[in-house]
């Protein structure tokens, strides 16, 4: 059963800072919804560490039957994701 | 001065006189009397008079004088003469003067109280039209001057944030002075285009002033190279600062993209976006999310469409005064139909304007006809000026290094990395390049920190990353003032390469490590991030330093 998908608007930076922070938005839209969206509209730095979150977010997500998407991820964060293989692990929108 | 009104009677016959301020008085009328021209000018100025009953022939002179002299002090005070049979032929006279009616001697009291009476309640109501009409002329006057106020920085600000493009071309028609369209286009940092045609609620100076600050944000935000999502986030945020909630700005936002191959559009509450094939098919790129203001900005949703660049030759947006409220051959015309006829006639996109202005009902809300903007862009000349973009490329500084010595508390700062980025930006590097640099600066910091300081085990960050996190807090509150990070930055303009050198206080990681670069399992996602990077990657295991080059 598909589930309208709840949307969390990475910042521009996306790096171990931002784990406290990304951590709560996915439980909370985990809450309301089992397809995630990853807006990356914003985002322009990122690190491994917003990779081994992003891993951790898709494990949740398929625990519970559903799906992740990344949106809107252009320039060197579009390359990071892609040497990572993580179009295996979201779809692009 | 007597504040309340009365009417001046000028009357040297004393019977006469007493009869007609009596049958005023009698209907709540007040009166003053005078018996001589002399007399009356002394009165005059001490009273509020709210009109004169004058008698021709006085002591001291005929009373056409004193009429031309209150024609000027008391414009709008009626003045009624009273004549004997033997002045009939003055009457013209006087009415030239500007006496507004006569009263036949002798007077008969009620009907002569009537007709005052009924004289200054006009008079009333004249006087009321006047100011009325006196206030309007002022308001008239300050809505002109703060139109071309409005108008000046109107032109300004347009002329500021439009570039011009060859391929892009542009049509308005406004249906006032001031149009509440606007296309803007800029160019990226990354020489990307990014278009976007706005149309505010309503039409004139509101719908105008509603997509000012949209304008601003537009450009600034173009320029610091944020991507369409995040501009168009930036957008709503700011119409939803400056804008009232009951106006909105329907928009469509274009990024046309030579290094990516792609066109993105994101279409909230416009026509629908006509987009030709190389092969001439044409397919309609529909409104999918609302205007912007409706929605709070941290619901607007990003969702772009993607389309690859080369397959498409042309591109029309348009705002919806082309489509809307069309008429041919006195039947109104579908969106279907509205849509095929701009199609058809994209070519010549002024007569397009043109033809789509006179099918314009005209019949139905009379001159409250929408503006109307057209733009045509031709992928072909489009492609050709991004590549010139793309070659002007900025000029890079001379050489440069800075050493950086992070000690203790130092080196859980969380933006180092970061901010060493933005210092490049600042040199004029490329975003992509300032991106990449922040990438492997971060891994190769957090290693050291990590592994060399904390001595966490690299493995389980992979495995157990909330483990990981805990331990890694715990680390960072027991940190020792010796502990120590130094990161060289090298910039050399003629080989075009930026070396990083990193070394750390701390024991080292495993060189082993490195061995297992290949596979995809057993080894950290940041060493692999920093090799697929980087140029080159060695480790001195005698100085425990890292030496990464990134060519530009």
């Amino acid at each position: 059963m598909s589930q309208s998908p709840v949307v969390i608007s990475i910042p521009e930076r996306f790096d171990f800072s931002t784990h406290k922070w990304f951590t709560e938005s996915y439980e909370q839209a985990l809450l309301k919804s089992n397809q995630v969206v990853l807006d990356f509209s914003r985002v322009t730095y990122v690190d491994s560490s917003a990779l081994g979150m992003m891993v951790l977010l898709r494990r949740k997500i398929s625990a519970s039957g559903g799906k992740g998407f990344v949106r809107n991820v252009t320039g060197t964060a579009k390359d990071i994701l892609e040497m990572a293989n993580f179009h295996t692990l979201f779809e692009y929108e | 001065m007597s504040l309340e009104n009365c009417v001046l009677i000028l009357e040297d016959d004393i019977s006469t006189c007493l009869i007609v301020s009596k049958s005023l008085s009698a209907q709540g009328i007040k009166t003053i009397t005078a018996k001589t021209i002399a007399e009356a000018k002394a009165l005059i100025p001490e009273h509020d008079i709210a009109l004169f009953l004058l008698d021709v022939h006085l002591p001291d002179g005929d009373s056409t004088q004193l009429v031309e002299k209150l024609r000027v002090s008391h414009p709008l005070i009626p003045i009624l003469v009273m004549t004997g049979d033997y002045e009939q032929n003055r009457v013209a006279e006087f009415f030239d003067l500007g006496v507004r009616d006569f009263i036949n001697k002798s007077v008969h009291p009620i009907l002569l109280a009537s007709r005052v009476r009924n004289f200054i309640r006009n008079s009333i109501t004249e006087r009321a039209l006047f100011d009325a009409n006196e206030m309007y002329q002022r308001i008239a006057h300050e809505k002109e001057q703060e139109e071309e106020l409005a108008h000046y920085v109107y032109n300004h600000i347009l002329k500021v944030h439009t570039t011009k493009v060859n391929g892009l071309n542009t049509v308005i028609r406004s249906s006032g002075k001031f149009c509440g369209d606007m296309l803007l286009s800029a160019k990226a940092p990354n020489g990307n285009l990014i278009v976007l045609l706005a149309d505010a609620t309503g039409h004139g100076m509101a719908a105008a002033l509603t997509i000012y600050p949209l304008v601003s944000t537009f450009a600034a935000m173009v320029s610091k190279g944020l991507s369409l999502g995040a501009i168009l986030k930036e957008l709503s945020a700011k119409h939803s600062q400056c804008i009232p909630q009951n106006r909105f700005v329907a928009a469509v936002l274009l990024e046309l993209s030579l290094s990516d191959n792609t066109i993105r559009i994101w279409n909230g509450g416009m026509p629908a976006v006509l987009m030709f094939d190389n092969d001439g098919s044409l397919r309609k790129v529909t409104s999918h999310h609302v205007a912007i203001g409706i929605l709070p900005d941290d619901l607007v949703s990003t969702k772009m469409e993607v389309f690859e660049l080369d397959k498409i030759s042309k591109i029309a947006l348009f705002s919806d005064g082309l489509i809307e409220n069309k008429v041919m051959d006195g039947r109104s015309l579908s969106f279907g139909e509205t849509y095929d006829i701009i199609a058809a006639n994209l070519d010549d996109p002024e007569s397009l304007l043109s033809m789509m202005h006179s099918y314009e009902n005209f019949t139905n809300d009379l001159n409250d006809h929408d503006d109307m903007t057209l733009a045509v862009l031709d992928l072909a000349l489009l492609r050709e000026e991004l590549k010139q973009v793309e070659a002007l490329s900025k000029p890079l500084p001379g050489s440069f290094s800075f050493e950086f010595e992070l000690t203790g508390n130092a080196l859980n700062n969380e933006k180092f990395a970061y901010n060493i980025a933005e210092l490049l930006g600042t040199y004029g590097f490329h975003k992509d390049f300032c991106q990449k640099t922040f990438t492997v600066l971060t891994e190769l910091f957090v290693n050291a920190v990590d592994h060399g300081i904390f001595h966490i085990p690299s493995k389980l960050k992979e495995e157990d990353f909330i483990a990981y996190l805990s331990i890694r807090e715990e680390k960072q509150a027991t940190i020792a003032a010796t502990d120590k990070v130094t990161v060289k930055l090298a910039w050399d303009e003629t080989s075009q390469k930026l070396t990083v050198k990193l070394s750390d206080s701390g024991s080292g990681y495993a060189i082993e490590k490195l061995k297992d670069l290949g596979n995809d399992v057993a080894y950290g996602r940041g060493l692999k991030l920093i090799t697929s990077l980087c140029h080159t990657f060695s480790y001195d295991q005698n100085t425990n330093t890292t030496h990464v080059t990134l060519d530009y």
